[in-house]
């Protein structure tokens, strides 16, 4: 449904006709909208900025450019934030137990459970109401940046939110579109960049209604009653972006200033831009996209209400059990309870079934504490914790370079990343850096360049060989810039010229330098140049034709000027401009691009570079030696995870140029060769990270667009796949296939190729198992490409896919689509019910990073190291299973208190008596034992990131939820049970006699007292001993717990207020320590209560060790980690400073990091089309794309 | 950049405790050493208490009345004096503690532990503070009770006394509340009325001339028992007894406890620094201090058996099958 809506841009002020028809044609829209009845525009639909009449701005445009992305306001935030909460059931459990607990059935004071439930209510509101501060400061510092626009002739500062549809405005601050995307104003409207010229700009938009599609923009310009389209090529979809995440206003129609306008021009070339207004506020594509981020629930959460759901199961059992006691029990014989006569229904004898029912609620209100209220708080806050104060400050996720720390956008997930197992990434970017350096060349059989790719490395690594050759044979001062990582005395400085063929050298260069579409920007030396290139490889070849002598560092329309060295003779420098005649650029089925320049002197030249094949194609069929040798070194180079690149240059007679200029077809030329070599680097340490994660049980999916050539490469490259795996290929490149596609009919070519994939979906499935059963196992790998994807994701073929894609252990998708990547992600997440994670840096993987259970979104440019972050976000976050020991503490803590009340129950005549005072039960799960709990959730690990990083193994504990298992719980349960016992009953049977040599009985409050300081101190002493690392703050916290309770009893027994309370507890503590029995208990108690624990913690150490207890026992006697980190002297930083600096200065292979942000919706890439990446339209993106699949080509022939 | 601070980088220092074979013997064995001899001395101590206890419930009906003894209780024109001989086992020095036990009486029933007004017991302006109290808060004409409650209501009242030969052993009834009880908890100014003035008396009654701060019966009464069985102090002897003296009890057995089937006994015993005779504790630490003993010496053992490297990779779960899946 396009709606439309027009703008009209200066100009009268009437309404125009066009809108006029437009607007009442769907009256919906206008009131949806909300438009200013009183504008003329109102009837017409349409949004106009109207500078000649200079009405006030704000009676112009419908709804304002402020956003508020805040849950709640003053007025909601109480009830709307108590609903939230209340939709917890372990709240509302409190809410109705509260309520029941101020009826007369309840044994305990509605305080018991008021307390617990609002302390809880309250923390969590004040998490809610700082998270909602915090974003409506954001919110206000967005609203309130500044922005010029129009007014009358001149430029007026106002802030964005003041900005209104149909406004002219002039920024230069579009903090964020980090990725060179280009944008090229209509050229109607280039001249309207000075207020003067842009006060007279008259014209009308008119374009779809507010939508959420990112990609896609459709829209008129209206100018002079002329009509043009406007493409997405033309408007900022995403300006404003910036790190918070939000676009303010989206700008149109660009009227650049610069010379360099027929490049395109984005901010980088420009100082400002001139743009239109013409969605704001809300209805941005970005904010209409931010409205239904789906929430994600982690599976930690739902196997936490299956626990409390059994804790809910034994709280009935336990009700159960003692309201029949208490109907058994109930009689009249018990005078001294006055049940004769007139008695209230829940203790009359003569009805004791009433009395079994009331009992039953009266016991739920008593029992309540095994419900743990502040569970759900405590997880909230470790995990917010976790996500404000551990990620986002870890200095081994930030990256330096773009000052970029990493960024959780939620904090339910945390856990999560300690239980991934499956990855499914993109590949450019992610996989690759998308960052090229300029690495080898070859000139007329001579290889140069003495580095080696990271894929070397790996290589020669896994097969033991060391390579140190770097520092011998490497000229003393390397060059290594941005695109440039080359370095060989022989050519070198103008070494060339005493090299065998100087002047294939010099042509080398030359075309190097000439043939390119790049842009010089800034000033012009070589150090501070900088180019702007469509696609990074051929910023690097420039780079490289500068580090050569051949310096580029202007442009004009018509010329290139170079500023040649060593050329007449060494030393020599020299300008030269050579005019550039034409330029054919690269399109994807020419696969090759071409200048046409006339040297100073005259001489015509034509510099072609291009991929091989096509370039060998043309070669004149002189030089087969040449041409032979070059062949071997491409094949090297590619196998070396090279790209590769062939430069060819031919002299062109006048008569030939003008032949074809003519006639403006391709001369056939007869060229001479050389070829380059181009290294996409992948990121640092791939192979070594992929390596870590399958070993760490992982698996990962690479899901590209890419060719399935170039996929394959890739994934060899970063041994994913390699020589000694069994492949299985679902391929749409078959014969079968192509035949029906040749004949053409669209039901039969699907037919086909279902029936294919469906044949070799059912082999591959049964050849799997075999190998799965036969020794040795070979590893399997599966590729499949989008069109055979689509038909197996059918589903009726859909179990198959799974199952064969389960078994093996590597995949890799080419060719697919955005909705494929996503349906590829679900089909695991749902089918195989295993964690999943995406990852990826483009529009096309926002789909996916949806679907997976985490999502991982790459801010910022090229370079970034997703895989890398991913993998060490698994070592750095492996212990955040640790969150489990916090449940099972929680359960264990409030189980053992409430069975030491189940077990009085029993003596009490099933009278639902409560064993503890009101407040200490209310102040149990509050705070006499929360805190501990929280510390250790923040800071236990059970081995350190580093050697968990060192172990990956570990982490299969985590995919296998090892800590999780219901067996687990059943140890725990036992032992809380073990404990209540002795709790009770050592502490009761000693209240028989006299304790002390005054012959005095305690009494009933004594007694729960005594049994009340066994429990907090047993409890907090329990907890330290499961810890795996100790700190101060565990000392404190758990100390401070224990000397809350004797505080708190200190002065509350110490106190008489004259309020009508139950005095029970008066001075019991002061009675109690007048006593040996107390001390002798308190040390008895807990020691043989935590006795259970440490006999079987002890043996199952032993006997049936842990993974991570092994490690544990290996590196127990390493130094602390810290102190590794060597700490540069640095005179002007402070010592933490110093810290900070020194560890985002660790070398990449122990910090593999970067800016990444969880969860996040991601930086798309303007060129990725919804119809999937396969179909680039724009030359730019093509010249991109097509030089990546140039690539490898010999590695896949030699196979 | 982020600052670094060791908290949030997560770089605290921290011990990180292991259970190696060193330390689990180890720690048992410090157990056991600090516990044995704990135990030793606490049962030592409650070796020296004499206790002598004696059930008089049944041996007071008379002969013709064991088949209705709810009759014979309820009947207040038969007397319910009653003679008991005790005969002393071993030496008592004195002070000699005389406690009565109870057997089957839930105090802590839900509805007699709540069934009383501390307010009232403290402060003589809120005699009328009856809350709490059901169902015995007011009198059948409206007055309030003062002790209101089914606690007070069912007080205990068995009266002992005591002579060897014809020597009178005189019962010290003062003292045998805790001492925060009678200062603060029961008012000084604060006098029995309409006590035990309906038609169904649970128990004893007060003298309304003495203020609850002094009536330390009730008092004691009044801190109720965790335990359905319980013992409540009565009073002190500071007479020496010798081993084999006869004492003869005169006790009026008042108490209504053969409603409900429950015992009623006189204990008389000593005390040390521990309290009663209490041999749980010692048992206890006895117990449990030389089972710690074993098991350092099992560990040991195991240890030896089954050895194992402290980190041995073999040990490591995907060493132990190779096939790493």
């Amino acid at each position: 449904m396009v709606r439309v809506a027009t703008a009209r841009l200066g100009g009268e002020s009437s309404s125009s006709p066009r809108g006029a028809a437009y607007g009442r044609g769907e009256s919906s829209r206008t009131a949806r909208l909300g438009w200013q009845p009183e504008a003329a525009a109102a009837a017409a639909g349409a949004v106009r900025a109207d500078h000649l009449l200079q009405r006030p701005r704000r009676q112009r445009a419908c709804r304002g450019n402020s956003v508020s992305t805040t849950k709640y306001n003053v007025l909601t935030f109480l009830p709307k934030g108590l609903f939230e909460q209340f939709r917890r059931v372990a709240n509302l459990y409190f809410l109705m137990i509260s309520i029941l607990s101020t009826t007369p059935i309840s044994p305990v004071h509605p305080v018991t459970n008021v307390v617990p439930l609002s302390l809880v209510l309250l923390v969590s509101l004040i998490k809610e109401a700082f998270e909602d501060w915090k974003r409506f400061q954001n919110d206000m510092s967005i609203n309130n940046a500044h922005v010029d626009v129009l007014q009358g002739q001149k430029w007026e500062t106002t802030s964005w939110k003041r900005l209104q549809v149909g406004d002219i405005v002039r920024t230069a601050n579009l903090d964020g579109e980090t990725n060179l995307k280009i944008r090229k104003a209509l050229e109607k409207t280039w001249d309207y960049k000075d207020p003067e010229k842009a006060f007279e700009f008259k014209g009308e938009i008119q374009c779809e209604q507010p939508n959420n599609s990112l990609y896609t923009f459709t829209g008129n310009l209206i100018v002079d009653k002329q009509t043009m389209p406007l493409s997405p090529n033309q408007v900022l979809l995403r300006g404003w972006w910036g790190r918070r995440e939000r676009v303010k206003a989206e700008l149109e129609e660009m009227d650049a200033e610069s010379e360099q306008l027929w490049r395109g021009c984005s901010l980088r070339n420009t100082e400002y831009i001139v743009a239109v207004v013409i969605f704001t506020g809300h209805e941005t594509k970005v904010m209409m996209n931010s409205m239904n981020v789906p929430s994600k629930r982690s599976t930690l959460e739902k196997k936490l209400d299956k626990l409390i759901l059994a804790l809910f199961a034994t709280l009935f059992t336990m009700c159960v059990i003692g309201a029949i006691g208490s109907g058994v029990f109930i009689n009249e014989k018990y005078f001294y309870l006055g049940l004769r006569g007139k008695v209230e229904d829940q203790f009359n004898p003569k009805n004791k079934f009433v009395v079994t029912i009331l009992t039953m609620f009266t016991l739920i209100t008593l029992y309540s504490t095994i419900i743990p209220i502040s569970l759900y708080v405590s997880i909230e806050m470790i995990k917010f914790i976790q996500c404000t104060q551990f990620i986002n400050n870890d200095l081994h996720m930030y990256h330096a370079e773009s000052n970029t720390p990493a960024l959780a956008r939620t904090s339910n997930l945390n856990e999560e990343l300690g239980q991934v197992e499956y990855i499914f990434s993109d590949k450019t970017g992610t996989l690759t850096r998308n960052l090229m350096e300029f690495f080898k060349c070859s000139i007329a059989g001579e290889i140069y360049g003495t580095g080696h790719t990271e894929i070397e490395k790996g290589g020669a690594e896994r097969s033991g060989i060391k390579i140190d050759g770097d520092e011998g044979k490497r000229s003393g001062a390397v060059v290594h810039e941005k695109g440039f990582n080359f370095d060989d005395a022989r050519i070198m400085r103008g070494a060339w010229r005493n090299e065998p063929n100087p002047e294939a050298c010099k042509e080398f260069f030359r075309c190097l330098a000439l043939c390119h579409t790049v842009l010089p920007e800034g000033e012009e030396t070589p150090e501070k140049i900088t180019y702007q290139a469509a696609s990074p490889d051929e910023a690097a070849l420039v780079a490289a034709a500068k580090n050569f002598g051949f310096f580029f560092y202007r442009r004009t329309p018509t010329t290139v000027i170079v500023r040649e060295s060593h050329v007449e003779r060494m030393g020599s420098i020299q300008d030269v401009a050579y005019e550039i005649l034409n330029v054919l650029e690269f399109n994807s089925t020419r696969k090759r691009q071409s200048v046409v320049c006339r040297f100073p002197n005259g001489r015509l030249v034509l510099y072609c570079k291009g991929a091989d094949n096509v370039i060998f194609e043309r070669l004149a069929d002189v030089n087969n030696d040449i041409k032979k040798t070059s062949r071997e070194h491409l094949e090297q180079f590619g196998s070396a995870g090279l790209r590769t690149l062939c430069l060819a240059y031919r002299d062109l007679s006048r008569e030939q140029y003008e032949s074809w200029n003519e006639k403006f077809i391709q001369a056939k030329s007869s060229l001479r060769d050389r070829c380059t070599a181009i290294e996409d680097k992948l990121q640092e340490g791939v192979p070594a990270c992929i390596e870590t994660l399958s070993a760490a049980g992982i698996k990962i999916w690479v899901l590209t667009g890419d060719k399935m050539e170039t996929a394959i490469n890739i994934a060899y490259a970063c041994s994913l796949v390699n020589n000694d795996m069994k492949q299985f290929i679902i391929s749409s490149e078959t014969d079968a296939i192509r035949e029906a596609e040749e004949r053409g009919d669209p039901v039969e070519i699907a037919r086909v190729i279902k029936e294919s994939v469906k044949q070799s979906l059912k082999n591959y499935h049964e050849e799997a198992q075999r190998s799965l059963i036969s020794t040795p196992t070979r590893k399997l790998a599966l590729i499949i490409d989008g069109r055979c994807l689509m038909y197996a994701l059918d589903p009726t073929l859909r179990v198959d896919l799974l199952g064969l894609s389960l078994i093996c252990h590597s995949v890799v998708c080419c060719r697919v689509s955005p909705l494929q990547k996503a349906q590829v992600t679900s089909l695991v997440k749902k089918g195989a019910r295993k964690i999943t994670l995406s990852i990826g840096d483009g529009a096309n993987d926002v789909s996916m990073i949806q679907a997976a259970h985490v999502g991982i979104g790459i801010s910022g440019q090229e370079g970034m190291q997703a895989v890398m972050a991913s993998d060490f976000a698994i070592a750095q976050f492996r212990y955040l299973t640790d969150l489990l020991l916090v449940i099972t503490y929680f359960f264990y803590k409030n189980l053992t208190f409430t069975l030491t009340q189940f077990w009085f129950t029993f003596q009490t005549g099933f009278s639902g008596q409560r064993f503890y005072d009101d407040w200490f039960q209310s102040l149990y799960n509050v705070i006499f034992t929360a805190l501990p709990v929280i510390i250790v959730g923040l800071f236990d690990k059970d081995v350190s990131a580093s050697l968990s990083k060192k172990y990956p193994q570990l982490y299969q504990e985590g995919i296998k939820n090892t800590f999780f298992k219901w067996r687990v719980i059943a140890v725990w349960a036992f032992f809380a049970f073990y404990q209540s016992i002795v709790f009770y009953y050592f502490t009761a049977a000693a209240s028989r006699q006299g304790h002390g040599s005054s012959g005095k009985i305690l009494g009933l409050w004594d007694v729960s007292t005594m049994a009340f300081t066994c429990v907090v101190v047993t409890v907090n002493l329990r907890l330290l001993m499961s810890c795996n690392s100790i700190t101060r703050w565990h000392y404190i916290s758990v100390a401070g717990s224990i000397a809350a309770w004797f505080l708190f009893i200190f002065i509350y027994s110490a106190i008489m207020t004259s309020f009508d309370r139950q005095e029970n507890v008066y001075f019991v503590i002061y009675v109690l320590m007048s006593t040996f029995f107390f001390y002798l208990t308190l040390l008895l108690v807990p020691i043989i209560a935590l006795f259970g624990d440490f006999l079987y913690l002890s043996i199952q150490r032993w006997l049936y060790p842990y993974d991570y207890q092994v490690i544990q026992e290996m590196h127990k006697d390493d130094p602390h980690e810290y102190s590794r980190i060597q700490i540069p002297e640095r005179s002007h930083l402070s010592p933490e400073e110093q810290r900070s600096y020194a560890i985002s200065m660790l070398p990449r292979e122990t910090s593999k990091h970067t800016g990444f942000a969880f969860d996040s919706p991601g930086y798309e890439s303007f060129f990725a089309s919804q119809q999937g990446v396969g179909v680039p339209h724009k030359p730019w993106d093509v010249a991109r794309r097509a030089s990546m699949k140039q690539r490898q080509q010999p590695q896949r022939t030699g196979r | 950049m982020p600052k670094y601070s060791k908290f949030t980088q997560q770089e605290l220092p921290a011990c990180k405790p292991i259970l190696t074979p060193k330390w689990v013997v180890s720690v048992f064995f410090l157990v056991g050493i600090i516990f044995v001899p704990v135990g030793v001395v606490s049962l030592l101590a409650a070796r020296d208490v004499v206790e002598i206890v004696d059930r008089y419930d049944d041996a007071c009906v008379p002969a013709n009345m064991t088949d209705n003894k709810l009759a014979y209780i309820q009947n207040p024109n038969i007397s319910k004096d009653c003679t008991r001989t005790l005969t002393i086992t071993e030496d008592m020095k004195q002070p000699i503690f005389v406690y009565y036990q109870l057997d089957n009486f839930y105090q802590n029933h839900r509805r007699y532990v709540k069934s009383r007004n501390d307010g009232q017991l403290r402060d003589a302006a809120k005699a009328n503070q009856t809350s709490a109290c059901e169902p015995e808060k007011t009198t059948a004409d409206g007055k309030p009770i003062v002790p209101c409650g089914l606690i007070a209501w069912s007080l205990f009242n068995d009266t002992y006394s005591f002579t060897r030969g014809n020597e009178n052993l005189t019962v010290d009834k003062k003292d045998i509340s805790w001492k925060s009880d009678r200062e603060h908890k029961f008012g000084k100014n604060v006098y029995p009325s309409n006590f035990q003035n309906g038609l169904l008396k649970g128990g004893g009654t007060l003298d309304p001339a003495i203020p609850l701060s002094e009536q330390e019966d009730l008092i004691v009464w009044m801190r109720t028992a965790a335990l359905p069985t319980f013992r409540k102090l009565y009073g002190r002897i500071y007479v020496d007894l010798k081993k084999n003296d006869t004492i003869t009890v005169r006790l009026s057995n008042n108490y209504n406890t053969y409603n409900f089937g429950g015992k009623k006994k006189l204990v008389l015993s000593t005390a040390t620094w521990l309290g009663g005779k209490n041999d749980f504790l010692g048992f206890a630490y006895v117990i449990v201090g030389g089972l710690c003993f074993f098991l350092a010496f099992a560990f040991t053992l195991l240890y030896f058996i089954k050895p194992r490297k402290l980190g041995d990779h073999n040990y490591l779960s995907w060493n132990r099958h190779p096939a790493g899946r």
